[in-house]
């Protein structure tokens, strides 16, 4: 395949175009995470998002505010695992499993109806509408950054936004002793059952906002199972970023370029087209198998009390 | 500070008492039971400002459910509390601190991984959550500079050493602006340095009006430094005097009670051997990594030999956990040699070790001495229970007729030998721990603070085992942060300093002084 000035600038504005739900998703659950709370319901949470935003949109005639109730469902949803594992104390893995079925369930039921409802007109608009300048060749590549939307922009910006909060805010610092210790995080005045609520439906609402990019700014409509993983691959990228939000900027980037070269590739090499789609999946499980290992745990700065539920003990007498 | 200034300091601010007419605090009939126990059983005690004032007893004599009282973590059933004269009601121990009552864990509640200023920001009210933590730092280091205590707000908790992360306790409850200050057993883990500094700094808090209550088991302490003592037994005050009226020996009466004889000390003879006896435990050049993968025990190399007590002492946290671990088999070794009575043993499983005669008394002992939900019964015999096993099976009646036998022996305080583990005391587990390990066929001893947190005569049961089984010529390897106890038991004592022994004394030689001092890192070796 030959490589020019047009593939190039294909890969580029694939790759920043598919980071965006992978940096939104997986940001949010970085803070979920530093919360001490894992939730495997990010690919549910995208679901309903993406569902909710294509719905919105076409009855509004608004993408924003597709986007706005897309990040809202996706938190409801989150809500829903809060529910579950930290008010009522249940097993995280067992209830995020549980969002993330019923997420592609909901959606699969509800979402019949606007199967492939196109949203022509309704896209969110590049931020450079006018003609691209610059010499004939370097026009594809320019033009893969300038007819990109706004949200590729404010993506970036979300994460930096949420490192700052986790590390220099007194909300970050409670967020963080959450998943460090609940214990102590209490007895030294932290609300450990409202904060691991936001941190969990901050999470929510950013999978959701992921989610609705993906139908809105990616696909353009909606389909059965739009996500396909997307939401699986969020979370594997977590603790590869070291629960560092604005380090899910570099893996989203990473995964998306593998993502763009696999579909790019799709019948110009002699490999067989499902395969290149496994390789992002195959990645993600190749590099969270090496991270959890317990010695790379721990230097990666896991959480200490991630996946462990915290139940206000009635004292004695 | 050196120390001259803080002896000075503190001869200087040795009260004359004059007894204002209103206590700060006063405490009046406070009753609870847990249960079937009574823990406290009409207390009544005054506490004034520009005193500390201390709580001496036993463990279980109810100091810790006083303390927990007071900070409104438990209520009581019956009684109340005033303060300045009037009636307050302590439902949690926000209540507590908007009364300006602080309670200073024994152990340092806070998140390792934060920094100073992130610990102390959560408990700032008015600190909006969106806000930077930066805009405490000017707070934090106005009070530290007052205090003399040397603390950075963007210091990392887990590269503190014990009294530092005791000084972010006492930093927090200035910040709440406490005017009375319960500390529970501070002194545990503290070297003499850092014992009388935290007692200049006590003296200073109350010089400015505030009122300390120090909770303590140590005589000498209260003795000390206080200039009130309450001394509670079994949950009731049987005597609360200013300082001056008493003295050591009619506090230890007061707090034994009837227990008296136990206290009688240990006799720690020291024996002349005339034949040098054998290692039985040889460690070579060994070096072991923490959690986090960097080095902390850095090129250690030790003998013990059969019939001696070797003492390591040092400051939490300068590797001794990780060479404990390392000896029993818990921690992988980077590099270097462990032999047990001859038998290399280095990264081998801890039952190779067991085999070869190795007992563990660990420092965490609810974690690695017991299994909690596991009766008493069972837990005595978890390291031999093959002995009381035909085929698949365990004869239960054997071992509870074990069980009970050593029950009675030990005095170990327990409703039944089916009783969890778990809901034993402290000095009850120990007990249990020491008589399960000693009891085999030991070579070798490892005990890692066997006594923390023990009353007088636990510890004293604690050290008498040591020194039995010293004498039936197993080598013994004691790490303790007591350096009391690392000079009595010890014929030879080693000083840990950043992972490495930096000091080795043979105990006709040692200095203390010279030993602390190479606790802290400021012995020119």
């Amino acid at each position: 395949m030959d490589v020019d000035s047009f593939v190039i600038g294909n890969f580029i504005y694939l790759t920043l175009k598919n980071a965006v739900p992978l940096i939104l998703a997986s940001s949010g659950e970085a803070v979920s995470e530093r919360a001490g709370v894992i939730n495997l319901g990010v690919e549910g949470s995208m679901l309903v998002g993406a569902l909710t935003g294509v719905i919105t949109t076409l009855i509004t005639g608004n993408v924003w505010l597709g986007f706005l109730a897309g990040g809202l469902a996706g938190l409801a949803l989150a809500l829903l695992h809060g529910l579950i594992s930290v008010l009522f104390g249940g097993n995280q893995i067992v209830s995020g499993l549980a969002i993330a079925m019923i997420g592609g369930g909901i959606t699969a039921l509800v979402g019949r109806a606007y199967v492939g409802r196109s949203l022509f007109g309704l896209r969110p608009p590049p931020i450079y509408p006018y003609e691209v300048p610059g010499p004939d060749h370097l026009k594809p590549i320019l033009s893969s950054v300038l007819k990109q939307d706004i949200m590729v922009f404010i993506s970036i910006v979300i994460p930096l936004l949420i490192t700052y909060m986790l590390f220099r805010t007194k909300l970050g610092s409670a967020i963080r002793a959450c998943g460090e210790n609940p214990v102590i995080a209490e007895s030294l005045g932290v609300n450990v059952i409202t904060t691991r609520l936001v941190a969990v439906g901050l999470g929510g609402f950013l999978s959701g906002l992921g989610g609705a990019y993906l139908s809105l700014g990616v696909v353009g409509s909606w389909v059965e199972n739009l996500t396909a993983g997307m939401g699986w691959i969020a979370v594997g990228l977590v603790p590869l970023a070291m629960w560092i939000p604005s380090r899910t900027l570099l893996t989203s980037y990473l995964m998306a370029a593998l993502i763009s070269t696999s579909y790019m590739l799709q019948g110009r090499i002699g490999v067989s087209s499902y395969f290149l789609v496994m390789i992002p999946y195959i990645t993600t499980v190749v590099m969270l198998s090496i991270v959890s290992i317990e010695r790379f745990k721990v230097r990666l700065g896991a959480p200490s009390a991630l996946g462990k539920p915290y139940i206000r003990e009635e004292r004695l007498g | 500070m050196n120390d001259v200034e803080v002896n000075k300091s503190l001869f200087l601010n040795a009260h004359n008492l004059s007894r204002p007419t209103i206590p700060l605090l006063r405490v009046k009939g406070i009753s609870k039971r847990f249960g079937n126990v009574i823990a406290l059983d009409d207390v009544s005690l005054d506490i004034y400002d520009g005193e500390i004032h201390a709580l001496l007893g036993e463990n279980g004599a109810g100091k810790t459910t006083l303390a927990n009282i007071l900070y409104g973590i438990y209520q009581p059933d019956s009684g109340y509390i005033e303060l300045s004269g009037r009636k307050i009601k302590l439902g949690t121990p926000q209540d507590a601190i908007s009364y300006g009552i602080v309670l200073v864990q024994q152990y340092p509640m806070l998140i390792d991984k934060m920094t100073v200023a992130e610990n102390l920001a959560l408990s700032i009210k008015d600190l909006g959550y969106l806000s930077s933590v930066r805009k405490i730092y000017g707070l934090i280091r106005e009070i530290s500079i007052k205090y003399d205590i040397s603390l950075e707000p963007e210091m990392i908790v887990s590269n503190l050493s014990f009294s530092e992360k005791q000084y972010v306790e006492l930093l927090r409850a200035l910040i709440l602006n406490a005017k009375i200050l319960i500390l529970d057993e501070p002194t545990t883990m503290l070297t003499t340095y850092e014992r009388r500094k935290l007692f200049v700094i006590l003296r200073k808090l109350i010089d400015e009006g505030r009122a300390v209550v120090l909770i303590t088991h140590k005589v000498s302490e209260a003795l000390e430094v206080s200039d009130r003592i309450t001394v509670l037994r079994r949950g009731a005050v049987v005597s609360s005097r200013p300082k001056s009226e008493y003295d050591y020996n009619e506090l230890v009466k007061l707090i034994m009670g009837s227990n008296v004889n136990d206290v009688t000390p240990v006799k720690y003879i020291h024996r002349q051997r005339s034949a040098p006896p054998e290692d039985v435990l040889v460690i070579k050049e060994l070096n072991v990594a923490n959690d986090i993968g960097l080095i902390a025990v850095r090129n250690v190399s030790l003998s013990v030999k059969a019939g001696e007590i070797v003492g390591i002492a040092g400051v939490s946290g300068n590797g001794q956990k990780e060479l404990a671990e390392a000896i029993v088999g818990l921690r992988r070794v980077r590099s270097g040699r462990i032999v047990l009575s001859g038998v290399d043993v280095t990264n081998k499983e801890p039952y190779e070790r067991i085999k070869n005669g190795l007992a563990y008394i660990p420092e965490d002992r609810l974690k690695y001495g017991i299994v909690g939900e596991m009766s008493v019964a069972e837990n005595f015999i978890l390291k031999n229970y093959k002995a009381f096993s035909k085929l698949l099976f365990i004869n239960m009646r054997k071992v509870m007729d074990f069980a009970s036998k050593n029950i009675d022996l030990y005095h170990i305080v327990t409703r039944s030998p089916l009783e969890r583990a778990k809901v034993l005391s402290g000095g009850n587990i120990q007990k249990l721990i020491v008589s399960r390990e000693l009891g085999l066929n030991t070579k070798v001893v490892l005990a890692h603070n066997p006594t923390l947190g023990l009353d007088i005569a636990s510890a004293k049961l604690v050290h008498n085992e040591l020194l039995n089984v010293r004498d039936r010529g197993a080598g013994i390897l004691l790490i303790s942060e007591d350096l009391d106890e690392v000079i009595k038991l010890s014929d030879r004592i080693l000083v840990m300093y950043r992972g490495s022994i930096v000091y080795d004394v043979s105990r006709d030689k040692l200095s203390i002084g010279d030993i602390e001092k190479a606790m802290l890192g400021l012995l020119n070796a």
